[in-house]
């Protein structure tokens, strides 16, 4: 592939970050059906956030990659492509919902449609596995024949550990940001009361 | 071609993390003044 395959190192740990985040998501999210718990549901508003922003540069990496290599930018054909997309789609609604909603019920609302996403998060994964796809096989844990030649190994998880620190990083700093977020409407709340008597 | 495109992903990775950074300074900076506002507020 020449240069372009360079893409890699920043492609795949993309994507690695984007379903860490979404897993994070979903995990925060049972855990506010469960208990009701703003701290969840600022993890889980966190981990969305993060997930889609890592998403985009998946999607936006994957078309310069694919127009040199394969001639063409995107196939709907693809399930691993169009899955993906689909993926995104899901999280964008999820952070609309919860930028455009004020209902009380909005964290519930949006907890489940993140157990829906989640679904596409495990498909998308599988996608390279269960079909035939334009994008490649699984390299990593692609059982046999696959695997990346030992000279690509290290940069790949060097990338992977770095791409992965960072979005915890910004997940952690959007959760505290999120907490901050409900104690401004907790003291717009107590003020509203306050004014009412 | 391959530079080409192997450049244009390696700006578009950071543009998009550097405007997600700018988002996350700006959020943070209203939320910590109408912090300090609401808190001032409450003391009086």
């Amino acid at each position: 592939m020449g240069d372009i395959q360079r893409i890699f190192y920043y492609h795949v740990p993309s994507a690695f970050a984007a379903f860490a985040c979404f897993f994070v998501n979903l995990a925060a999210s049972l855990a506010y059906l469960k208990t009701r718990s703003p701290r969840m549901d600022a993890l889980a508003l966190a981990s969305a956030q993060v997930g889609v922003v890592f998403c985009t540069i998946v999607l936006i990496t994957g078309p310069l990659w694919a127009r040199p290599v394969w001639g063409i930018w995107w196939t709907w054909e693809d399930v691993r492509l169009t899955s993906t997309l689909l993926l995104w789609l899901i999280y964008v609604s999820y952070l609309l919902l919860r930028r455009f909603s004020h209902a009380g019920s909005m964290p519930v609302l949006a907890a489940v449609l993140a157990i829906f996403g989640s679904v596409d998060t495990g498909f998308v994964y599988m996608s390279i596995r269960w079909f035939r796809t334009q994008h490649p096989q699984p390299v990593l844990a692609g059982g046999p024949g696959s695997g990346l030649d030992p000279a690509m190994l290290h940069a790949f998880f060097i990338n992977l550990i770095a791409f992965s620190a960072f979005g915890a990083l910004l997940v952690w700093v959007r959760y505290l940001l999120e907490r901050k977020q409900q104690r401004v409407e907790e003291l717009h709340a107590l003020a509203a009361v306050g004014g009412a008597r | 071609m391959m530079l080409l495109h192997l450049h244009l992903a390696y700006i578009a990775t950071w543009v998009i993390h550097g405007a997600y950074l700018t988002f996350l300074a700006v959020k943070s900076a209203r939320i910590k003044r109408e912090l300090q506002k609401l808190e001032e507020g409450s003391k009086k």
